[in-house]
């Protein structure tokens, strides 16, 4: 897969993660590999575009043992971009399935 | 372990221009998934691996940060003196010493100089591949004019594309890296086979590309029995070549397995996840080298299609500033062969090599 069009669809999907609730980066990545193929070195940085951009908000939880972790929490910016996010990328996928049935359909 | 893996991202983040709170973060994040995996229960060198070299993420890292340009103390003098220096120790050899050749290759460190002072701005991964051909040219015009090996002495102008996939190992797999260099491997074991004798025979040592490429099969009990009929080809073919009576011909059956199974998996292409236009400028360089080696007899010159590595390399993986710098050493090395070779100029065609300190002036100012 074209890897910018990947980065993308991780994009929204870590947007979506987070919105259902505030993770830490590893915790993120842990879920999200569960399903698709990632690993931090393509997570943190979109972690990091996206709080950059308004998207997130960051806080430090201290733990019993260990470092304290950084949480990310979607901001009223970043839910209504997954919105957008969401709406196109159904948009997207209603084609392709047009396309691929019409195909079907054909032979 | 770990406080040397951050200190090594932190050295290579300072390269880049990039504030540095988003440096910090990014070590943070580093330092968190470095200790989140040992908490999982792995070792350092385990985690290291999993994270990445910090050479092979810093570009996902700084993806739209530019590189810094740190100058070399006195770099504009230095080129400009380069000329003046080179002069005086040609007319000095010449002169003193009656060595007007080869002493004329000591203009070679107008070139150089010009090259470390600009590249060396970005410490660019690809500085050695740009000083690279005057390396090989001395190397080829000593061991030509002194020792008359023009054949095989043309080979160390292999090192030029070999150094140009090298520099880009951070970015490949180390199993596409070893791919990637076969078909270098291959060549020089076929020349050195050749001069002794054994053209018919060697190029069997080609067999060495495929042999890399079918280690990225994903089935490994497949990759075993793969590797298996081509070395237990390879094996049956020279024996039956060697110690029996029987013709070439015949001997080639022993690796008809290999190829029929090869056929039946050929819709996997044997080098794996190297990027598709790597593969295809290696491949088309080597069917050309070959090609206009077997039917023009040039091989002294046919090793110059190998360039197209290293400038497809540099092409893509070199900044806009510096691109032209880096290639002009290429261009200039192929139009120094191609005059020296044709028209037997070798002690003129040098002048050439003058268009990359005058490039280098030109793009810093």
């Amino acid at each position: 897969m074209n890897s910018q069009f990947k980065r993308g669809i991780i994009e929204m999907c870590v947007l979506k993660m987070i919105s259902r609730e505030d993770m830490y980066g590893f915790q993120l990545i842990d879920t999200i590999s569960q399903e698709i193929e990632v690993n931090e070195n393509t997570v943190y940085p979109i972690l990091r575009r996206l709080t950059k951009q308004g998207l997130f908000d960051t806080y430090t939880k201290s733990m019993n043992i260990g470092a304290p972790r950084k949480y990310y929490s979607i901001t009223e910016e970043g839910t209504l971009k997954l919105s957008e996010y969401e709406g196109e990328w159904r948009k997207f996928l209603d084609g392709v399935y047009r396309i691929l049935g019409g195909n079907e359909n054909e032979k | 372990m770990k406080s040397k893996y951050l200190k090594d991202l932190s050295i290579l983040l300072d390269d880049y221009q990039m504030d540095r709170f988003e440096k910090q973060d990014i070590i943070n994040d580093y330092s968190e998934m470095y200790d989140e995996w040992i908490e999982k229960g792995y070792y350092e060198d385990e985690v290291e691996k999993k994270l990445g070299h910090p050479r092979s993420i810093i570009r996902d890292l700084t993806e739209g940060h530019k590189k810094i340009e740190r100058p070399l103390p006195g770099s504009e003098k230095v080129i400009a003196l380069s000329p003046f220096v080179a002069t005086i120790t040609f007319l000095i050899l010449g002169f003193g010493f009656d060595l007007w050749h080869p002493g004329w290759m000591i203009f070679l460190i107008i070139p150089v100089t010009a090259i470390i002072m600009s590249m060396g701005k970005t410490k660019q991964d690809h500085l050695s591949t740009a000083l690279s051909p005057f390396g090989a040219t001395v190397t080829f015009l000593l061991l030509g004019f002194v020792f008359d090996l023009w054949h095989p002495g043309w080979m160390v102008f292999l090192i030029i594309p070999v150094l140009g996939i090298w520099n880009s190992r951070y970015s490949m797999r180390k199993i596409d890296l070893l791919t990637a260099l076969s078909p270098f491997i291959a060549v020089v074991a076929y020349t050195v086979l050749g001069y002794y004798g054994y053209f018919a025979e060697g190029w069997v040592v080609f067999l060495i590309i495929p042999m890399f490429g079918i280690f990225n099969y994903p089935n490994k009990k497949v990759m075993l029995l793969w590797e298996f009929l081509l070395i237990g080809g390879v094996t049956g073919y020279l024996y039956i070549l060697l110690y029996t009576e029987t013709s070439w011909e015949y001997a080639l059956l022993a690796l008809v397995p290999f190829g029929l199974f090869s056929l039946y998996k050929s819709d996997w292409s044997i080098d794996g996840n190297m990027p598709k236009r790597y593969r295809l400028v290696v491949v088309l360089s080597l069917i050309a080298f070959l090609a206009v080696g077997f039917i023009f007899s040039v091989w002294t010159i046919s090793w110059l299609f190998f360039l197209a590595i290293p400038v497809y390399a540099i092409s893509t993986e070199v900044g806009n500033k510096q691109r032209i710098v880096a290639l002009t050493p290429f261009i200039a090395l192929t139009i120094f062969m191609l005059v020296g070779y044709f028209f037997n100029l070798w002690h003129l065609s040098w002048i050439v090599f003058l268009i990359i300190p005058m490039t280098a002036i030109y793009k810093n100012t």
